[in-house]
Order: structure tokens, then sequence, then C-alpha cells
């Protein structure tokens, strides 16, 4: 799995940082960044979770 | 399970919800009306990046056309909707034609309010809803060197703000106290209007603006009290009124809004409505609210669909916590929850004539809001205790000098 966010979607919902802490952060530019652009198998549920409930569509899985 | 689903509108949660029944499983047909003959897009930028440049009218696009044709959702665009037969039901378009349904979900959005007998945008005064709005707004600021702001709540905040990033001249005339004041309580509205003069915004609070002389692209803006206001461009932001006319004689119950349940459901049977121009009871409170924020547009479209698509099984209701982010000056500003029923606000983070703060709002001693400037983080964790309205005591300490009762 890659991981990214489109940074100029991003509106601050931050429900990322709830569900997948160790994949995401919030930068001080006030939109998330990922800290880890290929999360282990362990972690997939969570960020498929974060980018669900991306509230602007912002996460992009490649699988 | 319905054959066929009409929904009317074409913006944020018209889409979302077409989108949603597809992710679903649903294998009826999906019809998405829009009024613009234009590809469905976001409205958001239109008064921040579409402003200032930063985003192109193409990357608003909500999808490429090549999503509708995949997703088999079929697009009826350029023509708006002028009535709804209950019966059916069915949706009659300006155009003459008459499309049926199985259901219908209205998701006909808001229009901008104007100053009563003002010029439209050909001449220089605007309203910023819809894309054709933002294109000419966006050309004429080029252009412009001094702007006046009718309005200072969070479009006239924006404009006002990506005015000012572009360097012209701009002049807020708001009829409150403070801008956003009865939104947002004194202490953050005055944190906000300190952001505006310090990037050259001249504000005229307790004026009202009564009317508009224009002359030669040229515009006079009478208020009261104090001297007018002169500007080659104006734009108006007083609010919205929910699109409902065309609903007369449908038998949908409408009120400041069509009335709805906390399922989305109206007074039809199999027609629900959802985002702006819909008015959900809200289980808590059991009052009716019609909430203008992008992302209940986008919740009420995913739970009407998912509820349509799951049939007999137990419904969801929706309990929001409203959400709103608005980026302004630079700084990118968060509120969550009911700041406006707040008793007073408190100081969690940061300070408020620093760029970075986070306020709750409490009421009985509750958390009923919060808003943040530069806060993401510190905001998200604080999602939880607005919806749970979680007691002040458990974020105590806190210092009782940052507590301010409101006036």
């Amino acid at each position: 799995m890659r991981v990214r966010v489109e940074e100029e979607k991003c509106c601050g919902f931050a429900s990322c940082i709830s569900v997948a802490e160790t994949v995401f952060e919030i930068g001080n530019d006030n939109v998330a960044h990922v800290t880890d652009e290929t999360p282990g198998e362990a972690l997939w549920a969570a960020v498929r979770l974060a980018a669900e409930s991306c509230p602007t569509d912002a996460i992009v899985i490649e699988d | 399970m319905f054959g066929s689903v009409v929904i009317v509108g074409s913006s944020i949660a018209g889409v979302s919800a077409a989108d949603v029944l597809r992710e679903r499983g649903f294998t009826g047909r999906v019809i998405v009306i829009g009024s613009e003959d234009r590809l469905p897009y976001d409205r958001p930028p239109l008064t921040k990046g579409l402003l200032t440049g930063k985003v192109t009218a193409a990357a608003i696009a909500l999808h490429n056309v090549e999503h509708y044709v995949q997703q088999n959702i079929e697009l009826v665009l350029g023509s708006a909707a002028v009535a709804l037969d209950p019966k059916g039901p069915a949706v009659q378009l300006a155009d003459g034609r008459v499309i049926p349904g199985d259901c219908v979900i209205i998701a006909t959005g808001a229009t901008a309010c104007r100053l009563r007998g003002s010029p439209g945008s050909d001449d220089g005064v605007f309203t910023v809803r819809d894309l054709d709005d933002g294109l000419k707004l966006r050309s004429s600021l080029l252009a412009a060197s001094n702007v006046a702001v009718i309005g200072g709540g969070f479009i006239g905040a924006e404009v006002a703000s990506s005015a000012a990033e572009l360097g012209r001249s701009v002049t807020i005339v708001e009829a409150e106290h403070l801008p956003l004041l009865g939104r947002l309580g004194p202490a953050v509205a005055a944190a906000l209007n300190a952001a505006h003069l310090a990037n050259g915004v001249d504000v005229r609070t307790d004026t009202l603006a009564q009317q508009i002389f224009s002359v030669d692209s040229r515009h006079r803006v009478a208020v009261s009290p104090g001297a007018p206001v002169d500007a080659d461009l104006v734009v108006v932001g007083l609010g919205v009124t929910p699109n409902t006319e065309w609903l007369a004689g449908s038998g949908v119950k409408i009120d400041d809004g069509v009335i709805c349940d906390e399922f989305g459901r109206t007074s039809v049977t199999n027609v629900y409505a959802i985002g702006d121009v819909a008015a959900w009871r809200d289980p808590r409170s059991g009052r009716f609210q019609r909430i203008e924020h992008w992302t209940n547009a986008k919740e009420q479209a995913r739970l009407v669909a998912s509820n349509l698509v799951a049939g007999d099984a137990p419904q969801r209701a929706h309990e929001p916590v409203p959400y709103v982010w608005s980026d302004q000056h630079g700084h990118r500003l968060q509120v969550l929850g009911w700041p406006d029923g707040g008793d007073e606000t408190v100081v969690v983070h940061g300070a408020l004539d620093a760029p970075s703060f986070v306020v709750l709002y409490v009421r009985d001693e509750h958390v009923s809001g919060a808003a943040g400037r530069d806060a993401v983080a510190q905001m998200a964790r604080l999602r939880k205790a607005v919806a749970e309205s979680a007691p002040l005591s458990d974020f105590t300490p806190f210092s009782l000098a940052t507590r301010q009762v409101a006036s």
C-alpha cells in the first residue's frame, strides 16, 4: 500500500490523525502530511478508515 | 429497493449522494439534475484559491466526466427544476422535461441574498455562490483597486482576505459591533477583527449598508451612519436563502428550508432533502436546523444514500457536530459545534492575541463548541468533547484569568 495526501484538498478536519496517528500528522501549515508512505499491513485497515472518514477525500491510497 | 433515484442539485450534497449510492452497491438508475451547464464543482475555493489565483476553474471540478460514465451516474445539466409532482414522484425542468423516479433527493442549495435594488455582477456588484460569480469576481478583482465588502461573515471575511492578499484596498461594512459577533462571540470575533486590521482592511462596524449607486463602473455604497464607501468593486455577503420556491404546491413542508426528520425524510413519501436547502430535526434538541456547511452536506448525503440502499434495515440518524473552516489572512480558522449558544469562552491553547489559539464555548459548565486558529491538531482532539458536551472540569486546571463571560 502507498498512501499520500492531496494537501490542497485538506480542510484540517484531522480525522486521519485520530484513526491512524502513526501514518499522518498535522504540520505547521495546518494540513495533514503522510509520515509513513508505505505503512505495514497491520495499519491498512486504519489507513482505509482514515481515507473514508476524510470529508474532502484528500487521502489517496494506491494499492 | 428503488429502481431509480432522482437527485435535484449537482453540488457537493447531490453528487456525494450519487457517489454513495453506487459505493453501497445500488444498481438502479441514478440521475443528477443541475441548473448550471457545467460539470459539478466544489464551492469552497470560490472565495479562496480561485480568487487569489492559486487554483483554476478546471481544478475545482468534483470529478472528471469519466467518473460519471464509469459509475453510471446520469447528469442532466443546464436546466433548473421548476416543480415537484409528489405522485410518482417526478421532477419537472425549466425546459419542459419531466424526470420521474421512485425516489427524489432534494439538494437545491441556497441563493445568496442581494442588497435590495442593487445591480448584478455584470455591473461590478457581486455575490459569490456560483462558479460564474467566482470567475467574474476574479477578473474584476484584478482590475480593481478599491473593494467594498458588505457583511463581514465567513464569505465576506474570505473575500476581504483574498483581496487584501492581492494588494487591494478593502473596506468591510458590518452591521454588528464586530464581524461574526453573533456567530462566534465577542472574544473570538475581536481576535479575527484584529487580523483584518493588521492586514490593512478597514472595518466599518455598527454600520448598515443601505443602497448602492453605480455610475460608470464606480460604486458608492450609502451607509448609516457615516460617510459613503466608494469602490470599483462591491461584494455582498449577507447570507443565503434556501432554494425552495420550486417546491410550491408539491406538499413538501417548508419553513426555513425543507423540513426533514433526523433521517432526511420530508413530509412527502420517498422525497428526501440534504445540504443547505434542508432543515433536519436535531435529535438532541428536537429543533429543526439548517446547517450551511460543506461537511454537513456531505454527511447528510452519505446518511440518506446509505439508508436508501439499506432498505428495511435499521436506519441511522444524523447527530451532526457542525464543522466549518475558513482561511483568512494566511490563517486557518476552524469552528466546531454551537459557539453561538455559549455563556462564556475559555482559552485552552495559545492566546487570542497570538496567531494560534483554541477557545472552548461553555454552556452550563459544559463544552458546547470550540473555535481555533492555526490549531488543527488541537481542534481535532476536541471533536469528541464537543459531540458529547463534556464537562468543563475535564479541562482543568486552567487559569481563571482566561475565562471570559459573554457580554
